[in-house]
């Protein structure tokens, strides 16, 4: 039995404290097999975001454990063997495209030589070429995903993490980035991405998780999400709606 | 000229207008409230271990403000003439202030040459007389400048011409002397006066060392001029009774009789318009016309 | 592998620094202040080199803490509130490398600020100390200038590591400028106050506080140990081992300022 790419166990996590206490996971169970796409989808606020953070380890949580290929998070070194894409790029202003990759890719421990082949490939993938010397400050939103993309690739990792990887990107942008996304699958990486577009998460996903108020709904293979008839959103929607109706 | 230019013209105007009614009258108002608003309020008036701590690293640069603001408030203040020109407004002086503002100043760099020379140099004169006050200054000055012979020298003149402690004078002066590169007529000075003799020609060295270095816009500047001059008509007398009694044999009863013989072809001239008087010790004086009939004060030999 | 990761994060950081419009406009003004030493020299009549030394090496310090204060502890707080951090830790990067590569970044940031303000106030003094050889400090040197600007970056450092602590625990930027700030004063002036409650027996409140005051200077840095302004400018001793002393303090004070930055900052929640 392979061992799983992402495998998260009992998570809880709750911020502030008092009458401002605010459950954002509760009990979040999941497990991600190596070579799949998996769709991590919810309305705004859901806990997608968060998850996610806990992941990286940029939040502790108040329970669970949460493993990557087989690596605690928290004990054990993953990092290098993740990429990850934030919902909002966010780079030093002041460096260059390339130096930005340089700096991911040193941080990655990666050879000289290495990196001299992958960064103007990943530039030219990413159609970055032209602004390879220009200061990432004056990039265009649409080029900032771009470069988050390439940044998250510059080390070739097993498991890629994207936080709404088309949010906020125009239809050309957010075609480049599914066929990116369909292309990495191809080469048989692990792609786990949250979103709230759910053509996306149609077009490009093997199984998907719902969450909603930090509660896990659904998680499995799109086609039984499906089962029940209607399209991806009226399923989608009928769901966070018997949700609500529970709790109140 | 379009119509919405002329309004932001007009605007413009008026809020410029405003501005310069109001900083001309508030310009106005703080030169009447003159030095002593000045005086009262400044950083100066802190505790010392206050001062300290407000200065930070930053010691020194105040310190070399604070004795540019007492320079600033020392300066000559001139006023309009209404036929053209200027004249020169006697200023009102807040000397405890002024005082203050040096010590302030000492508090935060004690070695800065600037702030005891210009007190010594305004402080124990007429109408400061803060004579101890500037020794004060001028001892710390000497403590933290060991390179420097002009504390000693200033402390020693202080306590030569203000405070009439010759032989505490002689002692400074030998101080000065030590220190290298000091010039070669302090330890002259300070064993003259340290053996209390020989005083006429040592007040004239004295008075002349500290003219070299004084500003003519100086307060005491005249005053010490005149009185070089007096103690040089007293030395010109006192060389001409000693050739009288070289000659003689005997010390002369009077001033006439030197001129009348020719030792002394003439009086010299006294800058105090008074005769020089000779007493029965044969001591020469030049501000006591009537020593031969009363004792001199010598409690008082400080000039009007 | 710790040590380059650390390097490449200070070059990141000074490659950052140096290209922000921020920092060439605080230096460029300082570079005119230096210049203004000239005139201001011109306003005394004596000691005209001490003022020269003095107004130089304060416009460094002055310099120095605004881009502590300013552009250090902003470019801490963009990579927190822009969510820059996460470029960084989502490689294999430790906390204490980050936070120590960044406080290396910005520590050649302020070495290479004060080499420039450096040279351009002793391009001043030079002139003035030329131009009025009477007034020259009787054993003034060049070298002791030296010592004593680096002792001046030596003591930003350590007020850099005492706001990456500050930035470490804040809960906000401008509490941790506040905290900063706060122990710029008391470093500058802990050791007036040691002196004054241990030698004075009527200290107001402190009066028997000697022990807590004493306590608070160890914890506290010693600024006023690295201002070498007075030696250089009147040509005071300046020996060699007190200036060893010195760097060795600095350095040793840092790394434990950043030791317990790394501790504290590891509690933070980062999103």
């Amino acid at each position: 039995m392979t061992i799983p790419a992402i495998e998260i166990i009992g998570l809880d996590k709750c911020f502030g404290s008092g009458r401002k206490k605010n459950q954002a996971l509760h009990n979040l169970s999941l497990t991600i097999a190596q070579g799949e796409v998996f769709g991590f989808l919810g309305p705004n606020g859901a806990g997608k975001s968060t998850t996610i953070k806990l992941l990286l380890r940029f939040l502790k949580p108040d329970n669970g454990s949460l493993h990557v290929l087989g690596n605690t998070v928290g004990h054990d070194e993953f990092r290098h063997q993740i990429g990850y894409l934030s919902e909002v790029p966010v780079f030093y202003d002041h460096l260059t495209a390339i130096e930005t990759l340089l700096l991911s890719a040193r941080l990655s421990g990666m050879t000289r030589q290495v990196i001299n082949q992958r960064i103007p490939m990943l530039l030219e993938r990413m159609t970055l070429t032209e602004a390879t010397n220009r200061r990432v400050g004056g990039f265009s939103k649409g080029m900032k995903q771009r470069l988050g993309m390439a940044n998250a690739l510059i080390h070739d990792p097993e498991v890629l993490i994207f936080d709404e990887p088309m949010s906020g990107l125009d239809p050309l942008g957010r075609y480049q980035i599914k066929s990116l996304i369909a292309e990495l699958k191809q080469e048989g990486k692990t792609i786990f991405f949250s979103s709230h577009i759910l053509s996306d998460i149609e077009a490009l996903c093997d199984r998907i998780a719902v969450i909603h108020k930090g509660v896990l709904l659904y998680s499995g293979g799109l086609g039984d999400f499906l089962r029940g008839g209607g399209s991806l959103e009226e399923r989608f929607v009928r769901v966070i709606e018997e949700a609500d109706h529970a709790c109140a | 000229m379009s119509k919405r230019l002329t309004i932001h013209l007009f605007v413009a105007l008026v809020l410029i207008g405003f501005y310069a009614a109001s900083n001309n009258a508030l310009l106005q108002q703080q030169n009447t409230a003159g030095q002593t608003g000045r005086s009262n309020s400044g950083i100066w008036n802190l505790p010392p271990v206050a001062l300290l701590a407000v200065a930070g690293e930053f010691k020194g640069l105040m310190a070399d403000y604070l004795t540019m603001e007492a320079g600033a408030q020392l300066g000559t203040e001139l006023a309009r003439k209404p036929e053209g020109g200027f004249r020169v407004v006697k200023k009102q002086y807040d000397w405890p202030s002024i005082h203050r503002i040096f010590v302030a100043s000492q508090t935060l760099d004690p070695s800065f040459a600037q702030t005891y020379i210009v007190a010594q140099g305004w402080l124990p004169w007429e109408p400061a007389n803060m004579v101890p006050e500037t020794q004060e200054i001028v001892k710390i000055a000497a403590k933290n400048r060991p390179w420097d012979w002009q504390p000693y020298h200033s402390m020693g003149f202080n306590a030569y011409y203000f405070q009439n402690r010759h032989g505490e004078a002689g002692k400074l002066f030998l101080e000065a002397a030590k220190i290298p590169n000091a010039p070669p007529f302090l330890p002259i000075l300070g064993a003259r006066l340290a053996q209390k003799g020989g005083e006429t020609e040592t007040a004239i060295v004295i008075m002349k060392s500290m003219l070299v270095d004084k500003n003519p816009e100086e307060p005491g500047y005249t005053d010490m001029v005149d009185r070089l001059h007096a103690l040089e008509g007293v030395l010109v007398i006192e060389q001409a009774a000693n050739s009288y009694e070289k000659s003689t044999g005997r010390k002369p009863s009077s001033l006439a009789e030197l001129t009348a013989s020719g030792t002394l072809a003439a009086m010299p001239p006294n800058p105090y318009n008074l005769d020089y008087c000779m007493d029965a010790a044969g001591v020469i004086y030049f501000d006591n016309p009537d020593c031969q009939s009363s004792p001199p004060d010598k409690s008082n030999q400080q000039q009007r | 592998m710790h040590v380059r990761n650390i390097w490449f994060l200070a070059l990141a950081t000074c490659t950052e620094g140096i290209r922000h419009k921020a920092l060439w406009a605080i230096v460029c003004l300082a570079v005119l202040l230096t210049m203004a030493n000239l005139g201001v020299t011109t306003l005394y009549s004596w000691d005209l080199g001490k003022v020269s030394v003095e107004f130089g090496l304060s416009a460094v310090a002055f310099t120095g803490l605004l881009l502590v204060f300013f552009l250090g502890m902003k470019i801490l707080a963009d990579d927190l509130e822009r969510s820059r951090i996460f470029m960084l830790l989502s490689r294999p990067v430790s906390i204490w490398q980050y936070l120590t590569g960044k406080f290396l970044g910005l520590a050649m940031i302020l070495l290479l600020a004060t080499i420039i303000l450096g040279l351009s106030a002793a391009l001043s003094m030079h002139y003035v100390l030329w131009k009025y050889p009477a007034y020259v400090p009787p054993n003034f040197s060049w070298l002791t200038y030296v010592m004593a600007l680096t002792c001046q970056w030596l003591s930003l450092v350590v007020l850099l590591a005492m706001s990456v602590l500050c930035f470490s625990f804040a809960s906000h930027p401008f509490v941790a400028l506040l905290l900063a700030v706060s122990s710029y004063l008391v470093g500058q002036n802990m050791e007036l106050l040691r002196r004054v409650v241990v030698e004075n027996p009527k200290a107001g409140v402190l009066t028997g506080q000697e022990n807590l005051v004493v306590a608070l200077s160890w914890i506290f840095p010693n600024l006023s140990l690295f201002d070498k302004k007075y030696a250089a400018a009147y040509g005071m001793a300046f020996i060699g081992q007190e200036f060893m002393l010195l760097c060795l303090y600095s350095i040793s004070y840092s790394a434990l300022l950043i030791y317990l930055s790394t501790l504290l900052f590891k509690r933070k929640e980062l999103a």
